[in-house]
């Protein structure tokens, strides 16, 4: 594996659903390296990653591994490409998914995006985005029912370098595992 | 739209379709294609709890043909029991709302769940029923509840085995639950439905204070 260029940032999830009595809360860093190429690690509770490297999807954790080929559903297949759409940053094609509202004071932004059409409109009402320059500090991701995912970023590096062997460790499979 | 706030606002969009919302329940429709059967038999009052639990637990569903992962969160009190199933990916798969006898479970990804909700809920009522493993240290710690006799096989005052069969079960006959107390992990077995379900304790609270040495055994 090469080097390559990409985003890391810590996240802090909150879970707030209508049927549990508190919040559900999460912790961990986005490794994201374009273009489709994306880890979550999940650091608390307990220790979970999802790996999405092109067309395949896996997700480890103290249970063991799963994995998903995406060329075995073209559904999934879908989807999948409407996220690299996202990544790539192709704003055209960003607007055929989405109703986009961008505002700016000069320092902070905010992007509120609505789902155009199904499946994402029966999935997801609203994504609202935060953030000062090339810097994201707030997601807010709103169900049709109304339970919503607030993440909040830190420490992101939009220019993080990784070196070849933290793409292979992070990419890369453990047969041990 | 400044491309460079754009960019990075639809790289987090990507995180967040990713990783907490949309689209996981379609990539999980696939992933669970094979379903469980239902099990039938081992349930009890959830009064029989001694008080309000929440724990956030991993399981990994073996049987015939069906290999799941499914994240979850269970509160319980003794009038209601919820439990909220999370697709490997992050968003919600299933809520089961348990009230008294009456159980509702809404899938959102699709009506063929890979792993029926109410086995969760049994396997976490098995595993959960309160052990009397303080008071009796190394031995075998045997309770009823409501129909059902639980026999513990207790370590260092921990449940580390135990046995769910009908009070009225005849000799030699197969008990309904097996439950392994792990040091990693609680392994549930419903025999009247041939699987096996692994589950890893994430969190819980609040913490349950053991009473006359009764307390929850999947928190101990």
């Amino acid at each position: 594996m090469r080097s390559a260029t990409g985003v890391v940032a810590r996240f802090t999830e909150t879970k707030e659903l209508a049927l549990l009595s508190a919040p559900l809360e999460a912790t961990g860093t986005i490794y994201f390296v374009p273009p489709d190429r994306l880890v979550r690690l999940v650091t608390s509770p307990g220790r979970s990653r999802l790996v999405v490297d092109g067309d395949k999807v896996r997700f480890e954790d103290d249970n063991g591994r799963k994995a998903l080929d995406l060329s075995a559903s073209p559904m999934a297949r879908q989807m999948v490409d409407s996220f690299v759409v996202l990544f790539s940053g192709d704003e055209a094609r960003l607007h055929q998914l989405y109703e986009a509202e961008f505002s700016s004071d000069g320092k902070t932004w905010h992007l509120h995006l609505s789902p155009r059409s199904a499946p994402l409109d029966r999935l997801i009402a609203s994504f609202d985005l935060s953030g000062s320059g090339a810097h994201i500090d707030r997601m807010e991701a709103v169900e049709p029912d109304g339970d919503r995912t607030v993440t909040r970023f830190g420490e992101t590096d939009a220019q993080y370098r990784f070196g070849a062997k933290e793409l292979a460790d992070l990419f890369g499979e453990d047969p041990a595992s | 739209m400044n491309a460079l706030v754009a960019r990075a606002g639809l790289v987090v969009a990507a995180l967040g379709v990713v990783t907490g919302t949309a689209g996981c329940s379609i990539l999980t429709h696939v992933l669970f294609s094979p379903r469980l059967r239902e099990c039938k038999g081992f349930d009890v009052p959830l009064s029989v709890f001694v008080g309000p639990s929440r724990k956030e637990l991993r399981a990994r569903i073996h049987a015939r043909n069906v290999d799941v992962d499914l994240p979850f969160v269970v509160e319980t009190n003794a009038d209601s029991l919820v439990l909220v199933g999370f697709t490997p990916l992050g968003t919600k798969a299933f809520t089961l709302v348990r009230k008294g006898d009456s159980v509702e479970v809404e899938s959102m990804t699709g009506p063929a769940l890979p792993v029926p909700p109410r086995n969760l809920m049994a396997d976490v009522l098995a595993m959960s029923l309160p052990s009397a493993c303080a008071t009796t240290p190394d031995g075998m710690a045997v309770a009823a509840f409501d129909g059902w006799q639980v026999s513990d096989t207790c370590g260092n005052g921990r449940p580390v085995q135990r046995i769910i069969a009908r009070a009225d079960a005849k000799a030699g006959e197969e008990p309904e639950v097996q439950v392994e107390y792990r040091d990693d992990a609680i392994v549930v077995r419903q025999n009247d439905c041939r699987y096996n379900a692994r589950y890893v304790l994430q969190a819980s609270a609040p913490a349950l204070s053991p009473e006359n040495g009764v307390s929850d055994a999947a928190e101990e």
